[in-house]
């Protein structure tokens, strides 16, 4: 399996906290991983590594096998990342005008990005504005604003956070559609050991600080 | 180029429906830049009313001085609060690309209050203005914008550094207000202050547009020393901004404030 991301002797300290300690890890193009492991333990730490909005004491980040800690512009064009908070969008415009923006910005026809709207039910809260939304049409949006920019790899925090069940499985489609139909390479942090085995090919866990390849 | 004219077009869109989501700022902004324009006619009414003239056009460059630096502060602290910035500075361009453009796309929106402004001063206190001075004023504006780029960066790799900064730069701004000669001709300072006044690119850049339009002379060479400021710190101030911004992206300090 061909290689999309290597990561090499990695090390990110926050004060007297060392996360990673020297570890290496690699992820498979087209791929689905997952990483869990326990809170603090660096999980949305280490996708804010790949996608360049963090930078590491030590260690190499290689994407397509360019060291994206020297190059980061380079890695934004490869990366997207879907933070899952309850901020992270213009809370005073609504869902429609947030997507509306990032189409813009990356020349993406509205229509394109609607496909997924309707996939995860959101088309009844597009006129809704961000703040007002509950978390999860939050969690639902950040997934499909990912999918407005025009990358092959998607970086997820926590996946299914506050979605129903209905919603869930949908969500588990619309990843094993991104990965089959899309040829993205996922990986998502995740707390659901059912989820991992459902949709992963890969599972990392982070423990002690360091990276465990459990399959 | 053409990443930053779309990157700016979208900017110029969230701006817009942010403005339309808060209605009664514009109308608040205009009656702000009335009510201060009749406390400043009415004391300028007890010294001479030629001191008016001279302080409106003080006036209007310190809007568009203020407007370089205000509006880089305001933007970064909003986008810290709602924690957008992890979403345009993904955006695979340089960080300090996205900024200017937003900025930009702000400034588009600034032309609108300067209007207003210079349509109050015209409307209600007298001030002359033929269809040449309006014009000029237009790419005086574009001009000390840009001239001044290097400081807005700068400011804003302070924003970056320096957590709850936009006291330190109010105060930074109004000293500059003082000594440039906003208010007061800055012959009337002390030796000392005159000194640094004539150090200070601003004072010129302000000598100069009052001297076009209250006297209707055109002295190029006033602008001189602020464009060689300007060529020499901007490239310093890129250096500057890039250093910041690893530092920041090691600390993981991008969206504290």
């Amino acid at each position: 399996m061909e290689k999309i991301i290597n990561v090499l002797s990695l090390t990110k300290s926050f004060g007297p906290l060392e996360l990673f300690i020297n570890t290496s890890i690699d992820i498979y193009y087209n791929s689905v991983t997952a990483i869990s492991g326990k809170n603090s333990s660096g999980k949305i730490t280490f996708l804010k590594l790949l996608s360049g909005l963090l930078l590491p004491d030590n260690g190499k980040i290689m994407i397509y096998e360019k060291d994206i800690t020297k190059n980061r512009t380079y890695a934004k064009q490869f990366v997207s990342l879907a933070l899952n908070t309850e901020y992270g969008f213009y809370p005073q415009l609504t869902l429609k005008e947030n997507l509306l923006f990032l189409c813009k910005i990356y020349k993406k026809p509205f229509d394109d990005i609607l496909i997924f709207v309707d996939i995860l039910n959101l088309q009844n809260f597009l006129n809704n504005t961000f703040s007002l939304c509950s978390s999860g049409i939050k969690t639902k949006f950040w997934l499909v604003s990912s999918l407005v920019k025009n990358t092959k790899i998607l970086l997820i925090d926590e996946l299914t956070k506050s979605v129903d069940f209905d919603t869930r499985q949908k969500v588990y489609e619309l990843i094993k559609e991104l990965k089959t139909k899309f040829k993205y390479t996922i990986v998502f942090v995740s707390h659901d050991s059912n989820e991992i085995n459902l949709l992963c090919d890969h599972w990392i866990k982070i423990e002690e600080h360091k990276f465990v390849q459990i399959r | 180029m053409n990443n930053f004219i779309s990157l700016t077009s979208a900017f110029l869109y969230k701006e817009y429906k942010t403005l339309q989501y808060y209605k009664f700022y514009s109308i608040i902004k205009f009656l702000f830049s009335l009510v201060q324009l009749v406390v400043f006619y009415y004391f300028c009414s007890l010294i001479s009313k030629e001191y008016f003239k001279f302080l409106f056009f003080g006036l209007l460059f310190s809007k568009i001085f203020s407007h370089t630096t205000t509006v880089i502060i305001e933007t970064i602290k909003q986008e810290q609060f709602s924690q957008t910035i992890y979403n345009i500075f993904s955006l695979p361009y340089s960080e300090l690309i996205v900024i200017i453009s937003s900025f930009f796309a702000k400034t588009i929106f600034f032309f609108f209050d300067l209007t207003i402004f210079i349509l109050c001063g015209i409307l209600f206190f007298n001030i002359k203005l033929t269809f040449n001075n309006l014009i000029f004023l237009l790419f005086y504006t574009i001009y000390t914008i840009f001239i001044f780029l290097w400081y807005t960066i700068i400011i804003c790799s302070l924003t970056f550094l320096i957590k709850k900064s936009e006291h330190f730069i109010f105060l930074l701004n109004s000293l500059i207000d003082i000594l440039s000669g906003v208010y007061f001709n800055p012959t009337v300072l002390p030796t000392i202050l005159q000194n640094i006044s004539y150090l200070l690119p601003t004072t010129y850049v302000l000598f100069f547009i009052r001297e076009v339009i209250i006297t209707s002379k055109i002295n190029y060479n006033l602008l001189v020393y602020p464009t060689i400021c300007s060529i020499i710190f901007l490239p310093i101030s890129i250096i500057v901004f890039n250093f910041i911004l690893i530092k920041i992206l090691k600390t993981g300090k991008l969206t504290s404030y």
